[in-house]
């Protein structure tokens, strides 16, 4: 094994069997450590809240990570590879500002969508306010489907969040969900009437990643079928027929391990 | 009732699982009695002996071992030759290999005896063995598994939510390729040196081999042979898991992609294995003072095996695996398949078990060798032991990731 062991010999054989032997040992032990060590990085650096998302994300289902302009009708079948950041994507900007719908408001599932706002693919809004700041909150329908009892865990004043970061969780019966950053910037103001946060936005605040006008709607009625697949999928039963609409508290009717299932996928948690 | 205990998918109810699990639990602990009474007790505890050293186990050890070729097959395609439907099967061959090369190992370490006296091979290696690369070979190769079967681990839902687990994942899975690459540089070694060990022994007429440089026949022989069980064997098996959980799990494209790389490497083996025949017949054997036709002239080992090895588990599955139309229709694929796992397992068989029962001196007379109970208990257990790591891996692990896919539809 090594000179100065009982039957090592110093000749082409064990120098060109134990130099490979040696060799495998020592990639093998690097990758782990390197890996180690980078991971001992992205801690410190604080990546992890990046990582997750790349991570949820690349283990979504194909069907969720349909392209904005997939479900626009602009490229059907086009998926996206970017963790839904359009904010680098190079033909983004080649499919042009979303049609207008002349519309203020749309009804669905008789819940009323407004559309003076913009929203993020994780089920949260971000509308602008007046004096520079954005308010942040969950969009209509996942607010109906959080329910009137579930509990919300919101980030400190000061803290400072990323796009597609956790900014707040959502527990609703024994399930904990994390609710995903629309927009960079800071906090200054946490859980006020139908609004969850307010950020003073940071310096990369761009917002050409969130739907808007003529998107929201048919990402919505996309959503709201995803959300059926999803509890078809973990056992719950068929839902929301055409022309029916959500309760108030949707998960009320179903078992809690099947909506709990649902709800995650709803809100991207993998 | 189903239970989420993987995001966005079905599994059984826990007392079902629990129904599926026992048996096979039992059976281990079985296969753990009679291994612990061979440790214990010795080899007396077999049906083997001087002459017959290579009994049931080395079959074992030879056949999951080229039915684990799957994982270091399937690696290299994806992450060094990017072919990427095969994703679809990367976790489950994984799993696989990691089973069948853990299996193997304990196996040989049952084999051999005295395991606390296992780091010898390592301190005081003999390098001109083909033992010694073999036992160098799987164990680093089943560290290699080991670390690509962490990060399906870590993705489970309760590990995946540790921030150190997560970002160890993600780090470690950028560096795959250097493990795939890695694993396949000692795939190649030790699935040759596993037939080279055969082809050495001058001793033994009927498996001995003249071949390239260092390496005889047999080497290149089990490296494509193994690469040739390996996808079928990842085919079976994914189809099996998908007929007893109930739930579609691969698209079939991937299957159909399996069955091809199958169906290449066994027809290449098919064409070197009737080369490799011809010169073992007309040459090799006549010079050691062996025709050929006498290895045959003892029963059960006719000629007909020989004849089955080559034409109805080799060319034929072959010649079924190639044709793109039958590979995509499962009533072709997966008998294609199973002829090549079997035939595999058959050329295992018969390089183990009619190499030693055949006579090779005047005095020598022909042995049948029937396993103990023993030593079909430890076989069992190897058995028993990888449908339960691969059940429970199915049922707590992302273990295939087109699943929630396939489930919407």
């Amino acid at each position: 094994m090594f000179p100065g062991i009982y039957g090592f010999r110093l000749d082409a054989g064990h120098i060109l069997f134990l130099g490979a032997f040696y060799t495998v040992v020592l990639i093998v032990g690097t990758t782990v450590l390197y890996s180690l060590l980078r991971t001992h990085r992205a801690l410190r650096s604080g990546r992890e809240p990046a990582i997750r998302w790349i991570s949820d994300f690349h283990d979504l289902p194909a069907r969720d990570r349909a392209c904005r302009h997939a479900l626009s009708g602009q490229a059907p079948g086009r998926r996206c590879e970017r963790g839904f950041d359009c904010r680098d994507c190079a033909e983004h900007a080649g499919f042009g500002a979303p049609p207008s719908t002349g519309e203020a408001s749309f009804e669905l599932l008789g819940v009323t969508v407004p559309l003076d706002r913009w929203y993020s693919r994780g089920h949260s809004f971000v509308h602008a306010e007046a004096d520079g700041t954005f308010t942040i909150g969950l969009d209509p329908i996942a607010e109906r489907l959080a329910g009137p009892n579930s509990r919300v865990d919101l980030p400190g004043i000061g803290a400072t969040l990323e796009v597609n970061q956790a900014a707040w969780s959502i527990t609703a019966g024994e399930e904990r969900v994390r609710v995903l950053c629309p927009v960079a910037g800071t906090v200054v103001a946490a859980g006020g009437p139908g609004w969850s946060l307010k950020l003073k936005p940071g310096r990369d605040c761009g917002l050409t990643h969130l739907l808007c006008a003529g998107e929201v709607r048919p990402w919505m009625q996309r959503e709201v079928e995803r959300l059926q697949a999803s509890l078809e999928a973990v056992g719950g039963r068929a839902v929301m027929a055409d022309g029916g609409g959500l309760i108030e508290d949707p998960g009320s009717a179903y078992e809690e391990r099947a909506w709990a299932g649902a709800i995650r996928e709803f809100f991207l948690e993998p | 009732m189903s239970e989420p205990v993987v995001a966005g998918v079905r599994r059984c109810s826990f007392k079902q699982f629990l129904a599926w699990v026992l048996p096979w639990s039992a059976l281990f602990a079985f296969g753990l009695y009679s291994a612990g009474l061979c440790l214990v007790r010795g080899l007396n505890q077999t049906n083997m002996d001087n002459r017959f050293a290579f009994g049931l186990w080395i079959f074992l050890d030879l056949t999951v071992i080229a039915f684990g070729a799957g994982a270091f097959l399937t690696g290299l395609l994806v992450y060094i030759f990017k072919r990427d439907e095969l994703r679809a099967v990367l976790n489950t061959a994984v799993i696989v290999g990691f089973v069948c090369y853990s299996g193997a190992i304990v196996v040989l370490m049952v084999d051999v005896g005295q395991p606390l006296r296992a780091w010898y091979t390592f301190w005081h290696p003999n390098v001109h063995s083909m033992l010694t690369e073999v036992t160098f070979c799987i164990t680093c190769y089943l560290t290699v598994l080991a670390f690509e079967y962490l990060p399906v681990v870590l993705k489970s839902r309760d590990l995946h939510r540790i921030p150190k687990f997560l970002v160890f994942e993600f780090e470690l899975h950028k560096l795959m390729p250097v493990l795939a690459g890695v694993g396949a540089f000692l795939s190649f070694f030790h699935q040759g040196s596993l037939g080279g060990l055969f082809g050495v022994l001058r001793g033994r007429p009927f498996a001995f081999r003249e071949g390239f440089a260092i390496w005889p026949s047999t080497f290149f022989l089990f490296v494509l042979s193994s690469a040739a069980a390996g996808p079928s064997f990842l085919l079976l098996i994914t189809w099996a898991v998908e007929k007893i959980s109930g739930h579609r799990l691969v698209k079939r494209d991937a299957l159909a992609s399996l069955g091809r790389i199958s169906g290449v490497m066994l027809i290449l083996y098919v064409l070197v294995k009737c080369v490799d025949t011809f010169i073992w017949i007309n040459n090799t054997s006549p010079s050691v003072g062996f025709p050929a036709h006498r290895f045959y002239s003892r029963q059960p080992f006719g000629a007909w095996l020989l004849l089955c090895e080559i034409v109805v588990f080799g060319l034929l599955p072959a010649l079924v695996l190639l044709d793109s139309g039958r590979r995509r229709d499962l009533r072709w694929l997966l008998p294609a398949a199973a002829l090549t796992c079997f035939g595999i397992a058959l050329n295992r068989f018969v390089m183990t078990i009619q190499t030693l029962a055949l006579p090779t001196l005047p005095f020598d007379p022909f042995l049948l060798y029937m396993p103990s109970w023993q030593e079909v208990g430890t076989f069992l257990a190897v058995v028993a032991y990888g449908v339960l790591v691969y059940s429970f891996s199915f049922r707590y692990l992302p273990v295939f990731p087109q699943e929630r896919d396939l489930a919407v539809r």
